[in-house]
């Protein structure tokens, strides 16, 4: 009786078990799927994407009329940047194909360039012609390769979730897979890299390396005096207890990091420094901080004495917010008054006590030069006439910035509203062209997730 | 209840105000310079004392952002203080002369996430939403209480206050107080209130809204618990490198969201709540700070799998991680 009554218990529970089990399957097979799916419409739109392109591409090239020219160029501009971001959702983050996307990345650069800027006065040139025809053959190269990967995908019914499962293992796909078709594509593109229609990419230099153009002839400060040079800017005293670490060869100059201890018994500062000339490239001090005893307007007296004691040229605060217990502040030096905007720097106050927490200065020690040419060609008044009729303008300023192509420009920066939106705009205060229009962004509500 | 309360307590005022009392309530303003940027108890009342005279038509939030600084600016213009856009003492004298702040009203309402307004001419029954965040569209403020602030209001008239405000609160242009150039000497009060109360708004950076703060703090917080700081700010540093980047998606969700590139997102652990910690190095890093130099990726030598990230170059070793291009 015992013995029947125990049968059908575990009877019961072994057939409740393989239901269980048949659920969990079924639930994880969906799953699956779902995420296989997601890998194969982002990489079957990447083949159908970059063969779109070059079809737009060649398109380019054959147009003649101004207007055509812009609507092919302003497609391929954006087909190749939904192929980038195509890029980017297939589990490629183990693999480098860094090549393939940086060729996107050029087409894309280039292409925009070309569409939004007035060919009437500035035709397409030669080279740049040249550029197209290139780019329309790589197109072409790589989408076919990519055919050839997606018609074995399909053929072989090849799951991206297996590759991506080898990959995370480390065993190799081995050839013949997807991912070796694709790795052999942007083995191609590397190719590409070589013939490109400019080094940076429309990118600007990096700034990182203009700071070692700036220090490369300065002397090289040895640990002990970086330490000292450290102390010095942060203004501890003499005894407060320091380590020093070499930066990494990665680094375009020599840096150094020194860790002091704060003389108030908080958290240590962390500073970098070039090697070279011992300049203070960024100071930070992590510690909590939750009551907030002095204002914003004080803490930006504090930052910029800061700046002043340590010789900074005159600097003007152009922007301030405050986080909770926390003050951030954007100072640009001026001349003339005209602001410098590509030599900003950032500096964080602590609240609580008014100590400087965050100091970022590469921009500074990087850009800062005595600039030529700050006399404006238009007078105000010409540039206000460039702006929108609806903008009613309410503060100007001279400025430097830095444009799209990368290049210093010396501009009317104007501030201005419009329907209850703050626009900053920056009209080149020699031809006139707008340079820049931003909307100030407004305060961010707290949403209310209860 | 509540209702009749306000009712007595308008009465009073209106009565105060006829018989000339100084109708000075609710908490005055501290001793700071309020400037671009701040927030907290000050700002509110800033806010809605330009408001209460039509210098200032946005929602009060505790923010001073760009609708608050011309609305300031506007009002110095008017009354031919020097134009800075710093409330310093001079003007905040003035304001807790010429106008109301109903306190109990403005602060209930942030409290409650209602949509309210503060004009001068208007009942706050009237100018009082629902709780919650005020989906209903209600008629919140009488219409002459739409007037804009005047563009350009001459020095020597006065601007156009609401219609039935009492004579006594009408700004006086012409008061005995001249233009002083702000003296910034000012001790501040270290008694005020500046925890923010939930409904109000905050700052964020140019380009980001907070939630995409949020979601780089989850990665951070995912990738670097345990890190030291300075290693959080640079995860975060990383992740803006990236987007920069044209081998790499262009936005910060789409480089976190990349499949494969990184752990935590991969693990799930990117869905963990973030300690405040990671919301400030993201902050950090949004700002400009960047720990990593220019790195593009970072790995845990202990730990890393692929023969491929030890070719890149050092930049810097925080922490556990290292910083390679």
């Amino acid at each position: 009786m015992f013995r029947a009554i125990l049968i059908a218990v575990l009877s019961v529970a072994l057939i409740g078990t393989g239901v269980f089990a048949y659920n969990e399957h079924q639930e994880k097979e969906a799953l699956a799927i779902s995420h296989e799916n997601n890998y194969q419409k982002a990489f079957h739109q990447l083949a159908f994407h970059l063969d779109h392109m070059q079809d737009e591409l060649g398109a380019s090239l054959a147009t003649n009329g101004l207007s055509n020219m812009t609507g092919s160029m302003a497609e391929v501009w954006r087909i190749s940047s939904l192929a980038h971001s195509d890029m980017g959702d297939l589990p490629m983050g183990i693999v480098p194909i860094d090549k393939t996307e940086e060729y996107l990345s050029n087409v894309a650069d280039f292409t925009h360039d070309v569409a939004i800027r007035d060919r009437a006065d500035e035709p397409l040139s030669d080279d740049e012609y040249e550029q197209l025809e290139t780019f329309y053959e790589q197109a072409g190269e790589l989408s076919g390769d990519l055919r050839g990967v997606q018609a074995n995908v399909l053929a072989d019914d090849i799951r991206w979730a297996d590759i991506e499962a080898d990959l995370v293992a480390n065993t190799d796909p081995g050839e013949g897979t997807a991912i070796d078709g694709i790795q052999q594509i942007d083995e191609k593109a590397k190719g590409f890299g070589e013939n490109n229609w400019n080094d940076d990419t429309g990118f600007p230099v990096d700034v990182g390396e203009r700071l070692a153009n700036v220090v490369e002839d300065k002397e090289k400060f040895d640990e002990e005096e970086a330490v000292e040079c450290a102390r010095e800017f942060l203004n501890t005293p003499d005894e407060a207890n320091a380590e020093v670490h070499e930066q990494g060869e990665g680094l375009p100059y020599e840096g150094y990091k020194v860790y002091v201890e704060d003389p108030d018994g908080e958290s240590n500062y962390a500073v970098e420094m070039t090697a070279r000339g011992g300049l203070p490239t960024s100071v930070m001090q992590d510690r909590p901080i939750t009551e907030t005893n002095i204002s914003l307007n004080e803490a930006s007296e504090i930052a910029a004495d800061f700046l002043d004691e340590r010789g900074f040229d005159d600097v003007e605060l152009v922007d301030s917010k405050q986080y909770d217990s926390i003050g951030t502040f954007q100072f640009v030096p001026t001349v003339n008054d005209v602001r410098l905007y590509p030599d900003a720097i950032i500096m964080k106050v602590a609240l609580d006590d008014g100590d400087v927490v965050g100091y970022k200065g590469t921009d500074y020690l990087a850009n800062h030069r005595e600039r030529h040419d700050l006399e404006p060609e238009l007078e105000l008044e010409e540039a206000l006439d460039e702006i929108h009729e609806n903008v009613e303008v309410r503060e100007e300023h001279l400025a430097v910035i830095e444009n799209q192509t990368g290049e210093e420009v010396l501009t009317y920066e104007l501030y201005g509203t419009m329907n209850d939106d703050t626009y900053q705009l920056f009209i080149n205060a020699n031809d006139g062209t707008e340079e820049d229009v931003k909307r100030m962004q407004g305060a961010e509500p707290v949403y209310d997730t209860l | 209840m509540e209702g009749s309360v306000r009712y007595f307590l308008a009465t009073l005022i209106v009565a105060g105000g006829v018989l000339g009392f100084a109708t000075d309530r609710g908490e005055a303003f501290s001793d700071q310079i309020i400037q671009q940027g701040a927030t907290g108890d000050d700002v509110v009342e800033l806010q809605a004392r330009l408001q209460y005279i039509g210098y200032f038509d946005q929602t009060i939030d505790g923010v001073f952002g760009w609708g608050t600084y011309w609305g300031v600016r506007e009002y110095q213009e008017a009354f031919g203080m020097e134009v800075d856009g710093l409330v310093g003492s001079q003007m905040k004298k003035r304001l807790e002369k010429t106008t109301e702040y109903d306190e109990q009203h403005v602060q209930e309402a942030l409290e409650n996430a209602r949509e309210f307004t503060h004009y001068g001419s208007t009942p706050n029954e009237i100018q009082k939403g629902p709780k919650g965040s005020g989906e209903a569209e209600e008629e919140k403020q009488a219409p002459e209480a739409e007037e804009a602030p005047p563009e350009e209001a001459p020095t020597d008239e006065e601007p156009p206050a609401p219609e039935d405000t009492a004579d006594e609160e009408a700004p006086e242009p012409d008061a005995e107080e001249g233009a002083q150039p702000e003296t910034g000497d000012e001790q501040p009060n270290e008694g005020q209130d500046d925890q923010a109360n939930v409904q109000k708004a905050m700052n964020a950076p140019d380009g980001y809204s907070d939630n995409d703060i949020q979601i780089m703090a989850n990665a951070v917080h995912g990738e670097a618990r345990g890190e030291p700081y300075e290693g959080k700010v640079a995860v975060a540093a990383v992740i803006i490198n990236r987007t920069d980047d044209p081998e790499f998606p262009d936005t910060a969700n789409e480089v976190i969201f990349e499949p494969r590139a990184f752990t935590a997102v991969a693990d799930g652990q990117i869905y963990l709540e973030p300690e405040e910690e990671a919301r400030e190095a993201v902050l950090d890093a949004i700002n400009g700070q960047d720990p990593s130099n220019g790195a593009a990726y970072y790995y845990n030598p202990e730990t890393a799998t692929s023969e491929w990230i030890f070719s890149r170059d050092v930049h810097t070793e925080i922490g556990k991680h290292v910083f390679a291009d």
